[in-house]
């Protein structure tokens, strides 16, 4: 995991000095907060407003955060990008959804707090066990025949993977959507004070875990023997098996965390938003290695940083601008056209190294 | 390496090239000895003319295109299983004067593409007299650029599009009934009904969604009201509440969403966490089914939903009903099955006016392109499930009107529009 | 006991393969033709399983494959049992697995789907099932057994001679069976059969091509490549509406598909966002000439461009695009490059469906008119793919012309190693850029054509799958290699429209190729040479080296 490592410095070519960039940013800067200023000596919007749209955007950062630390473990590893991992979260998603279904017909999802609280955490484990088997079964299957293949086979491989997914899903489960009912004990909200500002608790929570599961990730990634071996096989794999590590169950164990967590995201997903279907998973997944990417793909608190910038950025972006909520997803591939100009490798990004470009 | 053989072979290939270039001539196949089958021209030459020829006990072949794939399968299988019935239907009651009919359900997959491919497909199939279908607007676009091109008659059952049929488009038919009534309808009822004056729209990029949006926007503004905002999304998202936020600092008193089932629910449903507890919500005919109610749970108590009904055949509709289940397993879910299984009914009618025996009376059926054409068009009293549907110069051939419906207890109630009585 | 372990996993494996097909719906959809269909899975897999364990006793491998036929078809049966009790007690399996409906019970015991309601006994149907599932494996075990190394010895030199004209027999054949498709007098497959002569179409592409590769230079590779020529030439001619129609998308994609090998392949350069040049290509000429666009109906006195003249504005407008969008990615690499690129391709898609009011939003642009040579259309899918095909003639010339040239391998050398290239004097600036230019163009080009081909253009055509089949396609092929691009184009654009009928499956099918291919073949169906020996490099330097050592 680079984020441990120093930078390393290598060349790369750049665009004329680097003054130049930074007049081009002052510029883009300035007109940027003229259309916000504009914007906003137009429309009245409230501190509620904002507050509203923030917590709106850290929700959706949330989700995009689970997502996004399974690309980013993935790539800091392997160095390829997991393009079935949107779909990985989508099984997790089902499988929480059957698992919800069953406590329902027990009567469990709106009996006591407790049995309803039981049945959110049960449908949270169900989902990310079934994560955890798509996960496992991807790597075995489609990535580690590859493993010494160039670097765009795997790309084509995890493309293929992802359209399986997707279709074997719909066609063992149907077309129809399938709609969350959420339990009891989260169906509602909390209300802070007068101030008009509502936060679900299917916000909250999908906010309180991110931020918990990333440290456990952080935990497991620089204090374990198993995530030593992690950042030891991120470096080199060559010199990690040297070194007696076991390449192989490295490998399985990054893909084991990423699935879990995609799990995670897939339930907490359809429990916020109430719908899974076969393409659920696709464009959060998209999405979310932008986010990675914003952050400095490989880099753990980077993937945080990147899918809550991301997140508010989508919620707020529009209102701030001026511009309907369709332009939403235009910001934010722009955001991160502008990211890369100025930081090639995303906000703390490492430098890549030669073997790594 | 044999260089004679490979010589050999290059010959014969060149041969066989120089046969099947000058081949495809109409030589007669398979016509009967003497006379022909109509006017005295063979099957080739009939079809060169512009006639449909079945053999003896060959079946009367229609497509059907629908988006089995792409954004809304799920519609799409719904409207496709509608048609498959009137297939069982007409065949039940003995075919054609011998014949059968088939269909060919072909995956247009909801988009220009596939639908020129499928549109190509049925043209280059002298056995196709008719195709239903274009489930989307950019679907049915499509294929009738190349159905006009062949002659080959098209009744779309869910292309809702005012643009669709046009007078330049002499193939294109429809059952359901366009959009601009909706849209009419829609704002007199929020309008006038509700009094509701200040409204926000939201719709799902697509043709049909941001059509549906801004002839409700066109109607609406001009009863007098104003339209606070248009926002879209797009086909799949899951997260509303940020223009739902913003739409509640506008102050409109109703939110409009032109749209499909899913998203529609999930609007409806993330309505109160943004503190629009006092909004109305309403859609239009694409989310008028079960899971729309679904998928907004709890909060799909009191929004409403409009489409185009039909004068609706109340007996016929449950018979229909019960075929389907009994055939699919499930039970018809989506606003176009009934329109489905009317167009093909509709094209068996026609066929029925048009068709001919070959004059030797073997059993050929011959059906003349152009005639089955203008026998669609000038459908006139045709008894539907949808009503008794008459199309007009242009192939709008729906019959009723537009109808509101509220959910209460979790199942659509009508409350105003057409065919209530009250 | 270790006959039955070394069963246990291939014997779960086939199981998962068998539960996956009967869940996906093969009995509901092709009746009691499924039994036979996991029947033959069974029978292959035993086979394998046997042949791969070399020199076991035959009463060890009968042994194993009634283990691998017993555990999966009982397996099977009992689940198929469980449904069944569901569904005569009106449980509705559907609502979680959507294809297990009663007719899908059914067939797989010889019932009636009312039968399966009405709750009569599916076991004898289930001991049926089990008994010819589990003897087609032992079969395969049996078969396995046969000595087919005594088959190999047989080759005399005459087969030998025979077997080396096999490349050149059998595009011919296949041409010629094509051929006799057209024929008045052949009646096969009824309305299929169009489809089936594009398949054997495809086949015969594909082994022309892989026969230019197999024969040496000579006469004989002349001939045969003036042969193969005018049997393509003759294709347009021959087929019908269909099949021009689906070629012409075919070669539409094949003009993509070298632009983008000279941006992925020649200079390494991973673009995910290629559908932004297409789309630039096709709306700047459905705007140039539309009636329908917003420029046509906006600026007094135009009544739009021509084809032939839409065409260059739309080249330019891709060269400009290409060196746009080029310019601000240059510092970036690998995946970043990637990620950037699929987010420009996905902003120009939701900029030409939000600026409703200049592009038409996702109405898109209607009637766009086609070529004309002297007023005569050329609007037909036959005229289109001609036009398709000469214009993949020239753009094939080019990209082979750049390959071979300075700039071509200076692509080479910047793809291999940045830094040594600019030690070496390459100017990577004027060098990317030139590779997102040449890249661009074509794409627009191919944009321009795929426009006339639609007829109408909608925003949703130029979503992100079309970048990554683009992509896929020239990697299957083989990437850097432009025979391979035909290839890949063929099987990735081509072969869905053959598999048609059935329509559900199409897509996991593909996809399913797509995995499998990758890690069987992943230099690609015809790799350009220089690749081939990049990537096998391990496996055949192992001798000359030690030769070298000796020396």
């Amino acid at each position: 995991m680079a984020f441990l490592n120093p930078a390393k410095k290598t060349w790369g070519i750049s665009l004329g000095p680097s003054a130049y960039r930074l007049v081009g940013l002052v510029i883009l800067l300035a007109a940027l907060a003229w259309r916000v200023n504009n914007v906003l000596s137009l429309q009245s919007y409230t501190a509620q407003y904002w507050t509203l749209q923030l917590i709106n955007g850290l929700i959706l950062g949330g989700l995009y955060a689970l997502v996004a630390m399974g690309y980013t473990l993935v790539y800091g590893i392997l160095l390829m990008i997991n393009f079935a991992h949107g779909e990985v979260m989508m099984i997790g998603g089902f499988a929480g959804y059957f698992a919800l279904t069953g406590f329902q017909t027990l009567g469990w999802t709106n009996g006591t707090p407790f049995e309803s609280g039981l049945s959110v955490v049960l449908a949270l484990l169900v989902g990310m066990l079934a994560s955890l088997i798509a996960g496992i079964a991807l790597e075995r299957i489609a990535y580690r025949p590859l493993r010494n293949a160039p670097r765009l086979v795997p790309l084509i491989s995890a493309v293929g993977a992802s359209f399986f997914l997707q279709y074997t899903v719909l066609l063992i489960f149907g077309v129809t959507p399938h709609y969350y009912q959420k339990p009891a004990i989260i169906s509602s909200g909390l209300s802070v004070g007068d101030t008009g500002v509502f936060i679900s608790y299917t916000g909250l929570f999908i906010f309180f875990s991110s931020i918990f599961l990333m440290l456990m990730l952080y935990l497991i990634v620089s204090r374990s023997k198993m995530g030593r071996a992690m950042r030891s096989v991120a470096e080199s794999k060559e010199i990690s098996a040297l070194m007696g590590v076991n390449v192989d169950k490295v490998i399985v164990f990054t893909f084991a965390l990423g699935s879990v967590l995609a799990g995670a995201a897939g339930v907490m997903l359809g429990l916020h938003n109430t719908v899974m279907k076969f393409n659920s998973g696709f464009f959060p997944g998209i999405k979310a290695f932008t986010a990675a990417v914003i952050g400095g793909i490989g880099n753990l608190p980077g993937a945080l940083l990147g899918a809550f910038s991301l997140g508010i950025l989508e919620a707020v972006g529009p209102s701030a601008l001026g511009l309907p909520s369709e332009y939403k997803d235009v910001i934010a591939f722009s955001v991160l056209i502008l990211v890369l100009i100025f930081r090639p490798t995303g906000i703390l990004g490492e430098v890549l190294s030669e073997g790594k470009a | 390496m044999s260089k004679k053989l490979f010589t050999l072979f290059a010959l014969l290939t060149i041969a066989s090239l120089a046969l099947a270039a000058c081949g495809p001539a109409p030589t007669a196949t398979t016509a009967p000895a003497e006379g022909g089958l109509l006017m005295g021209m063979d099957q080739a030459e009939l079809e060169a003319a512009g006639y449909v020829v079945y053999a003896p006990s060959e079946p009367i072949r229609i497509g059907i295109s629908s988006g089995l794939t792409g954004p809304i399968p799920d519609l799409g299988l719904d409207t496709a299983n509608g048609a498959l019935l009137a297939f069982d239907d007409v065949n039940a009651a003995g075919g054609l004067m011998g014949h059968m009919y088939e269909s060919d359900l072909q995956d247009g997959a909801c988009d220009g593409d596939q639908g020129t491919v499928v549109g190509n497909l049925f043209a280059a199939d002298p056995s196709i007299v008719a195709v239903q279908g274009g489930l989307c607007t950019g679907e049915t676009i499509g294929l009738r650029a190349i159905m006009e091109e062949a002659r080959i008659p098209l009744v779309s059952a869910s292309s809702t599009f005012p643009g669709v049929t046009a007078p330049e488009w002499t193939v294109m038919n429809r059952t359901p009934l366009p959009d601009t009534l909706q849209a009419d309808v829609d704002a007199a009822y929020i309008y006038n009904d509700l009094g509701i004056t200040s409204i926000a729209l939201i719709h799902d990029s697509g043709e049909y969604g941001l059509g549906l949006a801004e002839l409700i926007q066109g109607s609406f503004e001009a009863l007098g009201g104003t339209v606070t905002s248009i926002n879209g999304h797009q086909v799949g998202d899951t997260d509303f509440r940020s223009t739902l936020t913003t739409i509640g600092t506008e102050g409109a008193g109703l939110i409009f969403f032109g749209g499909y089932a899913t998203e529609a629910g999930l609007i409806a449903s993330q309505m109160g966490e943004a503190g629009l507890t006092d909004v109305i919500f309403m859609s239009g005919d694409g989310a008028l089914t079960e899971q729309y109610i679904d998928a907004a749970g709890a909060a799909a108590e009191g929004t409403y939903v409009s489409t185009g009904v039909g004068d609706l055949n109340v007996d016929a509709a449950a018979e229909f009903d019960a075929k389907y289940e009994a055939k699919f397993g499930s039970a018809p879910d989506g606003p176009y099955h009934y329109h489905a299984y009317d167009a093909i009914m509709m094209i068996a009618a026609a066929i029925e006016q048009v068709a001919q025996t070959d004059e030797g009376g073997e059993g050929y059926l011959i059906i003349e392109r152009e005639a089955l054409i203008t026998a669609i068009r000038s459908t006139s009293g045709f008894p539907g499930i949808t009503g008794t549907l008459t199309c007009t110069e242009i192939g709008d051939c729906s019959a009723g009107g537009i109808a509101i419906y509220v959910v209460q207890d979790g199942a659509f109630v009508q409350v105003s529009g057409f065919g209530l009585t009250d | 006991m270790r006959t039955f372990v070394s069963g246990l996993r291939p014997a779960l494996i086939v199981f998962a393969i068998v539960l996956y097909l009967n869940l996906i719906g093969f009995p509901l959809k092709f009746g009691s033709v499924a039994i036979w269909v996991f029947a033959a899975v069974l029978f292959l897999f035993s086979f394998v399983v046997s042949r791969r364990a070399k020199g076991s006793s035959p009463i060890l491998a009968i042994t194993r494959s009634l283990i691998i036929g017993l555990l999966p078809s009982l397996g099977l049966a009992l689940l198929t049992y469980v449904f069944a009790l569901m569904q005569a007690s009106q449980v509705t399996v559907q609502a979680v697995f959507a294809q297990i409906l009663p007719p899908h019970t059914a067939a797989l015991t010889g019932l009636t789907g009312e039968q399966v309601i009405a709750g009569e006994s599916v076991l004898p149907g289930l001991a049926s099932l089990v008994l010819i599932l589990t003897s087609a494996s032992v079969l395969g075990g049996v078969v396995s057994l046969l000595p087919y190394e005594k088959l190999k010895t047989i080759h005399s030199e005459k087969t030998q001679s025979l077997l080396s004209t096999l490349p050149l027999l059998v595009p011919m054949a296949l041409f010629t069976a094509y051929l006799s498709l057209k024929l008045p007098s052949v009646q096969l497959f009824g309305s299929q059969e169009n489809i089936f002569g594009l398949l054997l179409l495809y086949i015969f592409f594909g082994a022309s091509l892989f026969a230019l590769r197999a024969i040496p230079q000579g006469n004989a590779k002349t001939s045969f490549m003036i042969v193969a020529m005018l049997a393509t030439l003759s294709v347009p001619l021959l087929n019908d509406q269909f099949q021009n129609s689906v070629l012409g998308f075919v070669v539409i994609f094949i003009i993509m598909g070298i632009g983008l090998n000279i941006v992925v392949g020649f200079a390494g350069l991973l673009d995910l966002g290629y559908v932004a040049f297409f789309a630039v290509g096709a709306y700047s000429y459905a705007l140039l000439s539309s009636p329908d666009s917003w420029i046509l109906q906006n600026v007094p006195g135009f009544e739009g461009v021509t084809f032939w003249a839409g065409l260059p504005i739309a080249i330019v407008l891709g060269l400009i695009a290409g060196i746009l969008l080029g310019i601000p990615v240059l510092r970036l690499r690998g995946d970043y490059l990637a990620i950037v690129t699929l987010g420009f391709g996905e902003i120009i898609r939701l900029i030409l469906l939000n600026l409703r009011e200049y592009t038409g939003g996702p109405g898109g642009v209607i009637g766009v008119p086609p070529p004309f040579i002297f007023d005569v259309s050329l609007g037909k899918p036959r005229d289109i793919l001609f036009l398709s095909l000469a214009l993949s003639a020239i753009v094939t010339f080019i990209a082979v012309r750049l390959r071979d040239s300075r700039i071509g391998r200076s692509w080479v050398a910047m793809r291999e190693d940045e830094h040594v290239a600019q030690a070496m004097g390459i100017n990577l600036v004027s060098t990317k850029l030139l590779a997102f230019a040449f890249g661009a163009v074509f794409a627009s080009l191919s944009g321009t054509l795929y426009a006339v081909r639609q007829v109408n253009i909608f925003p949703d055509n130029f979503a992100l799958d079309v970048s990554i089949n683009v992509l896929a396609l020239i990697i299957i092929g083989g990437i850097g290699s432009i025979e391979g691009v035909v290839i890949g184009a063929i099987a990735l654009i081509g072969l869905p429209e053959v598999l048609r009928s059935v329509n559900e499956y199409r897509i996991v099918t593909f996809a399913a190729l797509l995995v499998a291919m990758m890690a069987i073949r992943p230099e690609g169906l015809l790799p350009s040479l220089r690749r081939k020996r990049e990537l096998h490099a391990g496996e055949q330097e192992n001798i000359p080296r030690r030769k070298k050592i000796a020396r």
